[in-house]
Formats: structure tokens, sequence, C-alpha cells
């Protein structure tokens, strides 16, 4: 038996809202810490880890451990939702099906979504921990607003990190945009400031079509964390409430000549 | 002596513009200078070595003096070897080549009358010793119109040193006569344009070695200049002789990029015995006379294209100064040989030469261009002075001009451009890249 219930749906939307445009179809491991959604793109250049601890949740039973491959349209089930209501995932130990239960604030309106399940390969890859040239933390709007903004004038944007700040540059037929963002000076607000932490400078190249997908989970947190290294995937990670986290791993692009 | 005083180097291309003597009597200079102190060992001397590589390539080069048997050994042939410089010390070879501008003025051709030695020295410059052995060919032609030239060239055999000064005195004068406005200023833009010509003297040189009738062509090319020269003597040739001269220099001071401010402080100082020295001469002033009258009978041509040369010189002197505000211009290497000008000029009579010197500082954009049977044509806005009413007045003119001269300054938007596309294609390069997949980063567990 698995159950799990979440008194503010909002932040599985929203979750839902952060991958569905990445991923079609997902494996969620269920164990008693809590739910964790590994899975990467068709093409294989990004990756959601997802991270919902137990405790995040208002009620959490586990028995066995789950592993469910689901459907991304589950983003539609819980389009069902209001934004108000309480959600309850149920699932029994030998799922075909999963349950997500929508409960109104005052308990008058109940609504049941019956969602089977997937036999997916389990395509697990493991994530070494790695230290990071360059933390970043900034706004996740701001994020979001660059990431839009650049992916105007080229595919890619390329993230030059030092000790003064990050500076995002993108060059397109058009022209080149470069956005810097200096650390913030006092860090009275937290959801506001810059914070670079930097052993060395990086730059690094990623593809705009990714990113733009990555800051669909801006609205989950107000900050957003970039790790960065030289020749390392870029990690875009947002918090989740108390819940847990959601972090996208992206591919760095490299020159073609390197390459060659 | 200047280098104990100074530490300085001294090389021919500064000793021949310090006394205002051709590069040829500095050389001479020095090496007997050297010759004389060598055993003292108080100097190193650098030597330049032009001439064929066993490999049938061409080579020229600057050697020290300790490395001059081993650098010897290189050469299937020496064409030329002389002292380039000589300095108290010289840790870096290379350091000649930043030490010092070259001087456009005494290493060729100021005017017409000059040009049978440009001739001969442009080819020498250009394609080494070699070009004697066809020289003989040329030269005839060009004989024709500067026959006394030549063979008062000739006559001055490098060793008879004291000729030699005479001629260059003569020649002082008529370069202040006729180019050396022009020439003066234009010493400091080709400078900078040395280094692209250079480059590509070096490259035609080393091409050029494979096949002795290649080379041939190419001196006619450079010949055509000339002979064009004795026909018409339009400003056209006087450009390329310009042009021809600038080129001989710069071959030779590979990358002349220089400490022209620096020097022009000591400039100022000896200059001015200099001057002095040589005002005083009444030789020199005698010869000067001389030798203008040698050219006066040369024939009638030339001075018809002296006067020619004295309507249109303005637009072409402008021309050249227009070119040069491109280039960077030291201005006491400038201001110093303008002075100079002035000064030479009250002695002589052909005095209107001078108002090109104001008309310089001007101009900007770069000119318009056009084709015309096959040449490049530059639109130019031209201060042109006509006599009205016995009044000089000066209007702007727009005026198509075939310039030879033009192409160094082909080749730096050429440059420009290059430099572009490589950027643009690093451009297209980051365009390029190539997305990794996280396969290539994190193992499947």
């Amino acid at each position: 038996m698995f159950e799990a219930r979440l008194v503010q749906s909002a932040i599985l939307k929203k979750v839902l809202d952060a991958i569905k445009d990445l991923l079609t179809e997902a494996t969620f491991e269920c164990s008693d810490s809590g739910i964790q959604v590994q899975a990467m793109d068709n093409a294989h250049v990004s990756l959601v880890s997802l991270n919902l601890r137990s405790d995040g949740f208002d009620k959490y039973r586990c028995d066995r451990n789950l592993s469910m491959g689901m459907s991304i349209a589950m983003s539609k089930i819980l389009r069902c939702a209001g934004s108000e209501d309480t959600v309850t995932l149920r699932a029994v130990d030998n799922p075909e099906n999963i349950t997500f239960i929508f409960e109104s604030p005052n308990k008058e309106k109940l609504a049941e979504y019956e969602m089977k399940l997937i036999n997916m390969d389990q395509e697990h890859l493991g994530i070494p921990e790695t230290s990071y040239s360059c933390v970043v933390k900034m706004p996740s709007q701001e994020f979001s607003r660059i990431c839009r903004d650049l992916s105007q004038f080229g595919e890619s944007i390329t993230f030059a990190c030092s000790k003064e700040g990050i500076k995002f540059s993108a060059t397109g037929d058009y022209g080149q945009a470069t956005v810097k963002l200096a650390q913030t000076a006092d860090a009275d607000n937290e959801e506001e400031a810059v914070v670079v932490n930097m052993q060395e400078p990086v730059k690094l190249t990623f593809s705009c079509r990714y990113l733009n997908c990555f800051i669909k989970a801006g609205p989950l947190c107000a900050q957003v964390q970039l790790s960065m290294s030289n020749d390392v995937p870029l990690v875009c990670e947002y918090k989740i409430g108390d819940i847990g986290h959601i972090r996208y791993y992206l591919a760095p692009k490299i020159d073609d000549d390197e390459e060659n | 002596m200047i280098f104990s005083k100074q530490g300085l180097e001294v090389t021919y291309k500064w000793l021949s513009k310090e006394l205002e003597v051709h590069v040829n009597v500095a050389k001479q200079i020095l090496s007997e200078f050297w010759q004389k102190y060598k055993e003292k060992k108080q100097f190193e001397c650098v030597f330049l070595l032009m001439g064929h590589l066993h490999d049938n390539g061409m080579r020229v080069e600057i050697v020290k003096e300790k490395d001059l048997s081993t650098a010897k050994e290189k050469y299937s042939k020496i064409i030329a070897k002389h002292v380039y410089s000589l300095q108290k010390t010289l840790p870096e070879t290379q350091l000649l080549g930043l030490a010092e501008d070259g001087d456009v003025k005494f290493s060729g051709i100021k005017c017409i009358e000059n040009n049978e030695r440009n001739d001969e020295e442009m080819h020498m410059f250009r394609w080494g010793a070699v070009s004697r052995e066809i020289e003989s060919a040329p030269q005839e032609k060009v004989q024709s119109s500067v026959s006394e030239a030549a063979s008062e060239r000739k006559a001055t055999s490098p060793e008879e040193k004291q000729v030699a000064k005479k001629k260059n005195a003569d020649r002082k004068g008529f370069d202040n006569l006729f180019g050396k406005a022009g020439n003066k200023q234009k010493n400091s833009s080709n400078a900078d344009k040395v280094e692209v010509d250079s480059s590509n003297h070096n490259k035609k040189g080393t091409s050029k070695n494979g096949s002795a009738e290649k080379k041939k062509s190419t001196q006619k090319g450079g010949l055509s200049n000339f002979l064009e020269l004795g026909k018409n003597q339009t400003k056209t040739s006087a450009n390329s002789l310009n042009k021809g001269k600038s080129t001989n220099s710069l071959d030779k001071d590979k990358c002349a990029n220089s400490s022209v401010a620096e020097k022009g402080a000591n400039f100022l100082t000896k200059e001015a015995t200099e001057e002095k020295v040589l005002k005083t001469d009444l030789k020199q002033i005698q010869n000067m006379k001389d030798f203008e009258e040698k050219i006066s009978k040369t024939d009638k041509q030339k001075q018809k294209a002296r006067s020619r040369k004295r309507n249109r010189s303005k637009e072409t002197n402008n021309a050249v100064k227009k070119r040069k505000r491109i280039a960077i211009q030291s201005d006491s290497s400038n201001s110093e040989p303008s002075d100079n000008e002035n000064e030479s000029e009250l002695d002589l009579p052909l005095s209107p030469e001078s108002c090109p010197a104001f008309l310089k500082k001007r101009s900007v954009s770069p000119p318009q261009v056009k084709h015309e049977n096959g040449k490049r044509k530059v639109l130019k806005i031209v201060d042109k002075t006509f006599e009205e009413d016995g009044f000089l007045v000066t209007k702007k003119v727009h005026v198509y001009e075939s310039c030879s001269e033009e192409e160094p300054e082909i080749t730096e938007p050429k440059n420009e451009k290059k430099i572009v596309s490589e950027s643009h294609s690093e451009v297209k390069g980051k365009k390029n890249t190539k997305q990794t997949t996280l396969i290539n980063f994190f193992k499947k567990s």
C-alpha cells in the first residue's frame, strides 16, 4: 500500500508542470523515505531528478518500495485539481493503476482519477557527487527572464562565472546579447540575492531549449541554484517548498572542433 | 660615439636618417667603422644576409657576428651581406626590429631624377642581387630617360664615400625640391604598413626563387612603373615611384614600428648640428646646382613633367598625405622633417612644393574606390590650387586617382576582413557546438 497526501495540490501541480515539457514518462520510485523521480529526456541531454521527501507530505505511507512508470499525462489529471484542493496519491502493492484523489478544502467535493501505469525500462543513472567550481544562487525569476530573453538571440547561452558575478551571453544572427549579474552586496533579502560561490571561473555553453524547460520550475521556488564546473553538466536546482527539490542536469555544449 | 653615449643600437637605417645620407652610404660607414674597431671587441655587429638557400629558397636574415659563419653555411649563394647594425649589446636580434623606424627618405628615390638608382635598389631589395643579373635589360630601357643619372650612379662606387656623400647631398637637394614633403610624411605611414608589405615581399621572394622566369616577369612588373615614368612621368608614376621606394625600405625594416618619438629628441639636437654642417658646405650646394643643371639638360620631357607635376603634385601629394593619415604618425619625426623642408625650401627656388605640406591633414573616411580599366581609382577630395588673376585659389575637388600606392591600403582592409571573417567563423563555430549527452557524464547504474 502506498499513500501520500499533500494538502497543497498546487505544489504537485507545479512539479508536474516543471517536468512535463522535458519528459513524456517517468518512473516514480516510492520508498519509505519519499518519492524520487529520475528521468532523462529522449535526447539524453538533460535529466530531471525529483525528490520529494516523505516527511514533507502531510501523510505518507509506503509499505513496499514501488516503481511506478507513469505517463506525464498525469499532469492532465492534476490540472483537474483545484488549487486549494488536497491531493492524495494511492496505489496498491503491485499496482497497475495509481489513483489521484482531490478533496476540496471544505470536504464537499471528492474527485478520484485513476491512471494506468506503464512498464518502463529502468534507466537509472548514477550521478556522482561532485563539488562544483561555481555555485550561483539567484532569483529564479531573474534566471527565467534571462533564459527567455537570450534564447531569442541564439540557440545556446554561455554561462561565464567569475568572482564578480555571472555573465550570460548568447550570440546569433541578429547580434549578441549579454546579461551580467553582479553578486549582491548585502544579502538582506535572500530571495532577491545573487550569490556566487566560486572556486574557479567557469565558462559553459548550454542549449536554450532545455534551459527554457527548466525555468518552468520557477514558480516552485524564489531562488534557483546553478552549479557548474567546466565540462560537466550544469545542475539547476529548485527547492520544492519543504518537501524536497527538483534538479535538472544539463549536458554542456562543446565545440565541435574539439570533438572532431 | 653614439652607442657609447646612449647604449643605442646603430643600424644603417638609423644612421642614414641621422646623417641624412643614403642607406648604402650608411652601410658603408658602418662597415668601415666596424672594420676599424672590431679588434677592440667593444661592439657587437649584426649582419644582414641575403641569398639563396640550398633548397632553392631565398632568405633574408639578420645574424649576429658570431653566428655569421654558421648562417652563411645555409646559403648556397649569398647575394648580399652588409652590416646591419652595431651596438654594445644585443640580447636578441629581434630587438633591432623594434628599435626604430627606417627612413624611407634616404633609402630610395625621391624624385624622378633619381629613379635609375631607385630602380636598381628596388630590385636589390626586392629580389636581392639576383636582380643584378637581370637588371641590365631593364636598365637600358630606363636609361633613355635617365642615362645621365645612371652614369653618375655607376660612377659612385660604394668605396668612394666622399663622392657618394656629395651625391647624397645632391639628392637631398632634390628631395627638398620635389618629393620631400610627401616623402617625409609618407615615411611614417609606410613604416606602419611595413609588416604587410614585407610579408608580401618575403612571400614573393621565396616563391619566386624556384623559377628565374617568374622573377623576371615580376621584375618587369616592377619596372613597368619606371618605364611608364620614362614615357609620361606623370603623377601616377611619381606615385608608383614613391611606392616602390617605400616598399624598398619597408622590405628592409621588417618590423619597424618604433620609437620614433624617442629618437625625435635625439634627432632634434643632432640634426641641428648636422644641418649646419651640411649647409655651410659650399661644395654640396655647388653639387646641388650642378645636378640641377644636368637634369634640366636631360630632357624637356622631364621639365614638362616637372611642371605638370607642379600643378598636380598638390593632388598627388595630397593623396599621399591622405593615405598617410590612416597610419599612426609620430609627431616628432613629422614635425622635424617639415622644419627641414621649409629651411631647405627657403634656400631653393622651387618653393611652391611646400604648399602640399599645408594641405595634408585632412580627410578621413576611407576613399571611395572605383575600378576603371582594371585600375583602382580612388575618389578623393583634393585641394587644388589654381592661379586665378594672380591669386592662388585653393578649391576642394573630387578627383579619381589611380594609385598604385594604394596596395598597402588594400591589404589592410583585407586583413580586417579576414579577421572579421575569422571571428565570424568563430561565432559560427560556437554555433556548431555539439550538444553532449548526459550519458557521457553519468554512468548507468
